[in-house]
Formats: structure tokens, C-alpha cells, sequence
């Protein structure tokens, strides 16, 4: 199971320039709106051309520039759900998943199609419109009618973005129980980390059209290395650092072992209050307090010129102006490029 | 009273809205995917009929279609048929002109249709025709619609270039507007104002046909934007 890309193409001012090499079952393409993310799967699914490079699934070449090779669409074996899900507006549940069937005979389509309709729990709704059904029914069906076609790759882009966070969270495990049923790859394109988090196996950060390599999630989220895979990871405070390893958070960074950084990135939870005797000690006055929900943090500056540091904490007692001690471990600093 | 014009009138009309349907679909289909100078050109070309004066309109389809002109002269010598002054010489004419009409309804339609939809079926492996005939058309359905019934409408209506092509000739190539011309340069008012109310509302029903389609159209569209 492997799909390997490097396409280059042109759009406007926007450059595109990707190398993707999976291996794992499922891998995210994690950026920001406008990186490129879309018009990737796009090219992988058939839909654009790329200008030049190759696009290989599984041994089969789909895409070669060189050779002149451009497989359409409709043979390629991916299936491809766009954000808003496409379901057809003038067809039925049914006649929506039908025409995920158009390998087999006209026969066959019908009982396959009750298949696919039990299995997905979609009996009920099969006769209604797409736009009599709920959003989380008709990603479902979307879902289904792309699994009908048997894809040995399966593209998302941005399934949840549309949704509000209840509804996201449900889907999440709805999508995770119809995908722990389908054996091919899945390649998913988001710009948010808990759905990255939650849905795959690895992950390739995309910025400005170009990329890093696919690494496994674990290593991102233990190590980042960009300043992408940093807000992956969920860290909150993210600094430059300056000729003179001030950062900008105003404590002295220790950049031997890594000389090349730019940037430094420090957990939130991971910054003690407590005074302990840490490598990095500095004294910051506190600026405002945050009571989330459940959390509790408080934001901190070292003087007038650094920027906010946002600092967990469990003691409810601090005030504003206070003033207070941060002390950060070396090991719980990140040095990004 | 005999009824011979309307019949013809209904005949013309007919004929030429079947035509200019799928002339005006595929041009609209296939200019939305060419380059855009040459889109631009065509665009221009396809719709002036709409805002050139009908006797132009007839004085070039004589220049062209007339028995000493070009294909006139080709089609009376090759096969002894004189391309104006019959019945359906009109047709011509109605073509002509109804033809931006549906070009630019059908544009404006395909227009609307949300390309995700196309991506989305290729890649489920359905081929170009059957996403055009049930995808695209079914989706721009109320808008071709109304296209073909303006289009109808109009052709209905149609009087100088039909006049100059066609000629009035009672019983033969006479239409309801070239017959109440005729009736009112010859003084019978009466018999006019009788083709005049027919007229009416063979328009006034078309026109109440549209506007049912179209507040169809606005309820589903506001039904399907609940769901993009």
C-alpha cells in the first residue's frame, strides 16, 4: 500500500511543488487554508493536471509527464469526498450510492446497493433527497457511495469544516467506525490538528505549496521541528529568537545543539510556576488570567518589549500584576527552523 | 375566420425552439469551456441577433438564403428547392433570432452548476455524457426551462425578418403577426383585433408559465442552499 506523488503546477501567482510518499494506512496533509492541500488531492484524483511530475498508486502509474501518462479520473480506483460533500441533488439516497456501483451490471446494483444501505445504517433515508437529510446523513452517505466504487485510496478534503464542534466530534467516531471497514489507503487533507490527531496514522505538513516529508504522528507531536508541525502539536507559545538568543519572550536560549533555529516553542503546560530550579529561570508579571472551562491559565511578560507567554497553571490564587517566577526545563524546549 | 395562421405560427415556433434547444445548449456547454478570447468573440457573435433590428436580420439571411445568393443558389440548382418564400423559410428566420435567447439562459445556468458535483462522478466513474444528461441538465433544469419557453415566446412573436424571408402569402406562409400587419394596411380592423386578442394570450400564458417556473426555482434553491 503506497502512493507516491511529485508534481509541480502553476495556478496564478501559486506555485505548487509536493512530494508525498506514504506508507501507512492513513496520512494527514496538515496546512492552512490556501497551502495547496486541495489542489493536491485534485491532482491526484485525475481532476487537475498537474504541469509536470508523476503520480503513482500501488505500483500503477496514473500520472508521468515524461511518458505522457494521464490516467482519467474515472480509472484511477479514488475515491474523492470534497468539503461539501457532493451528494447529487436530483438523485435519492439509493440512486446516489447506484452510481457508486458502475463496475457491475445493472442487475447486480440494486442488491449491492441494499448491501451498502444495511451496513451503513442508511435503510431508513434511502428514499429521501440530500437536502431532506441531516448533515451527518449525508456524510455518510457520501462516504458509502465513494466505498462502493472499491477505492484503493480514499481522499478527504476538509470533511468537518462546515460543522460545528458537536456535531465534528460525533462524525469523528461515525467516520472512524466506517473507515476501521474499508482495507485501502486514506490520504486526508485538514487545517485542523484534533481532527489530524484523531483520524491518522501519519502526517506531512504543507506551506506555501511545498512540503515535508510523511512522518509518523507520534514523532511530530513528541519533536516538531516547523512552526506547522508546532501548532499541530498544540503548542501554544511559539517565539523568534534573536541574533542574540534573547527569545522573544525575553529569557536567553541555549541554541548550541540546534544553531539553526529560528524560532523556539514552549507547551503551556510545561512551564512551572512553582520557582523550581530549571536551566531557564525568569521573572514575568502576570498580565491577565483565563478560566476555560475546566483549565486555567495565566499570560505573562517578561518586560514591555517580550510577548505574551501563556502559562498552565492549578493555583486559582494568582492576580493580575502579580508578580512571578517561570522556570522551563531544556528538554521541554523546541527549536523550530 | 380561417385559422390557417395560428396553426402556422404554433408550426414555426415549434420547429425552431426544438432546434435552437440543443444548438443553444451545446454552444453554451462547450463556450464555457473554451479559452477566454475565443469565448469572448462567440459570446459576442451568438448574442447579437438578439440586439441587431430584425429586417437586418432578414436582409442578410436573404443575402445568404436568397435563389441568386450563395447556399440559395447552391440548394435551387443541387436540388430544385428555393429556400425562401415557403412556409418553413420562416424557421430561418425565427432560428436566428430566438437563438440568443437560449444561448444566454442556458449559459446562465450551466453557470450555476457546482463543479465539485462533476469532479465528485468522475471519480466514481461515471462518463461525460451521463453527468451531462443527469447531472448538469437536471441541475440547471428550471433555467433551460425557461429559456425554451421565452424562446418559444419570442419565435411566436417573430415579424420582420420572417416577413422578408417568408413573405404573407394567405394559406401558405401567412403567421398570426405578418396576417394582422396585412389586416390592418387593408382596413379590416375588426378581423385584427380578433388575431390580436389570440395573440395575447397565447403570450400572457407562456409569460404565467415562466413565472410558475421560476418561483419553483427560488423555493428549491432555497431549499438546497440549507445543505451547502
Amino acid at each position: 500500500m503506497a502512493l507516491y506523488v511529485d508534481i509541480t503546477k502553476k495556478l496564478g501567482n501559486f506555485t505548487l511543488n509536493v512530494k508525498i510518499a506514504t506508507g501507512s494506512k492513513s496520512t494527514a496533509l496538515f496546512g492552512v487554508s490556501g497551502s495547496g492541500k486541495s489542489i493536491t488531492l485534485k491532482c491526484i484524483a485525475g481532476i487537475l493536471k498537474p504541469d509536470s511530475g508523476r503520480i503513482i498508486l500501488n505500483d500503477r502509474i496514473l500520472f508521468d509527464s515524461d511518458k505522457k501518462i494521464n490516467i482519467p479520473p474515472q480509472e484511477r480506483n479514488i475515491g474523492y469526498l470534497p468539503q461539501n460533500f457532493a451528494l447529487f441533488p436530483d438523485m435519492n439516497v439509493s440512486e446516489n450510492i447506484i452510481c457508486g456501483l458502475q463496475k457491475h451490471n445493472r442487475k447486480e446494483r440494486k442488491s449491492l446497493c441494499n448491501d451498502l444501505l444495511n451496513r451503513f445504517d442508511l435503510y431508513e433515508i434511502a428514499h429521501l433527497y440530500p437536502h431532506q437529510i441531516s448533515g451527518g446523513q449525508q456524510q455518510r452517505v457520501a462516504l458509502t457511495r465513494a466505498l462502493a466504487t472499491e477505492p484503493e485510496l480514499l481522499l478527504f478534503d476538509e470533511p468537518f469544516s462546515s460543522l460545528d464542534s458537536l456535531l465534528k466530534q460525533q462524525l469523528g467516531l461515525d467516520l472512524l467506525i466506517m473507515l476501521k471497514k474499508f482495507d485501502g489507503e486514506i490520504l486526508f487533507v485538514s487545517h485542523d490538528k484534533d481532527e489530524v490527531c484523531k483520524l491518522c496514522e501519519s502526517v506531512c505538513v504543507i506551506e506555501n505549496g511545498t512540503n515535508t516529508n510523511v512522518k509518523p504522528l507520534d514523532a511530530v507531536l513528541d519533536c516538531p521541528k516547523t512552526i506547522s508541525e508546532a501548532l499541530l502539536a498544540g503548542i501554544d507559545n511559539i517565539g523568534k529568537i534573536s541574533d542574540s538568543n534573547l527569545s522573544e519572550f525575553g529569557f536567553i536560549v541555549d541554541t548550541e545543539k540546534s544553531p539553526n533555529a529560528k524560532y523556539v516553542a514552549i507547551k503551556s503546560d510545561s512551564i512551572k510556576t512553582d520557582g523550581s530550579d530549571c536551566s531557564i529561570v525568569f521573572e514575568t508579571v502576570i498580565v491577565d488570567i483565563i478560566r476555560d472551562s475546566n483549565k486555567h491559565y495565566i499570560i505573562c511578560k517578561a518586560n514591555d518589549k517580550s510577548k505574551h507567554l501563556l502559562v498552565f497553571t492549578n493555583d486559582l490564587n494568582h492576580c493580575i500584576n502579580e508578580k512571578i517566577t517561570l522556570s522551563i526545563d531544556s528538554k521541554d524546549i523546541y527549536y523550530l527552523k | 375566420m380561417d385559422l390557417y395562421p395560428l396553426f402556422n405560427s404554433i408550426r414555426i415556433s415549434l420547429i425552431s425552439t426544438l432546434i435552437v434547444f440543443f444548438m443553444g445548449i451545446f454552444s453554451a456547454y462547450y463556450i464555457s469551456k473554451a479559452p477566454r478570447i475565443i469565448k469572448i468573440a462567440l459570446d459576442v457573435l451568438f448574442t447579437l441577433p438578439l440586439v441587431l433590428p430584425p429586417t437586418v436580420v432578414g436582409f442578410l439571411l436573404i443575402k445568404i438564403l436568397g435563389p441568386n445568393h450563395l447556399i440559395g443558389e447552391f440548394f435551387l440548382n443541387t436540388f430544385g428547392v428555393r429556400l425562401t418564400m415557403n412556409w418553413w423559410s420562416a424557421v430561418f428566420a425565427t432560428m436566428v433570432v430566438i437563438f440568443p435567447l437560449m444561448y444566454r439562459t442556458a449559459r446562465g445556468a450551466f453557470q450555476s452548476f457546482d463543479t465539485t458535483l462533476s469532479d465528485t462522478a468522475m471519480t466514481l466513474g461515471l462518463s461525460g455524457s451521463y453527468i451531462f444528461w443527469k447531472l448538469r441538465m437536471p441541475y440547471c433544469k428550471q433555467g433551460i426551462i425557461a429559456g425554451t419557453v421565452l424562446s418559444f415566446a419570442r419565435a411566436l412573436g417573430e415579424y420582420g425578418a420572417t416577413s422578408m424571408i417568408a413573405g404573407y402569402t394567405p394559406g401558405k406562409t401567412a403567421t398570426i403577426s405578418t396576417t394582422v400587419y396585412q389586416l390592418w394596411r387593408i382596413g379590416q380592423d375588426d378581423l385584427a383585433f380578433k388575431w390580436i386578442i389570440i395573440n395575447i394570450i397565447i403570450s400572457a400564458v407562456v409569460l404565467f408559465f415562466i413565472n410558475l417556473i421560476e418561483t419553483k426555482y427560488h423555493h428549491k434553491e432555497a431549499q438546497n442552499g440549507s445543505l451547502r
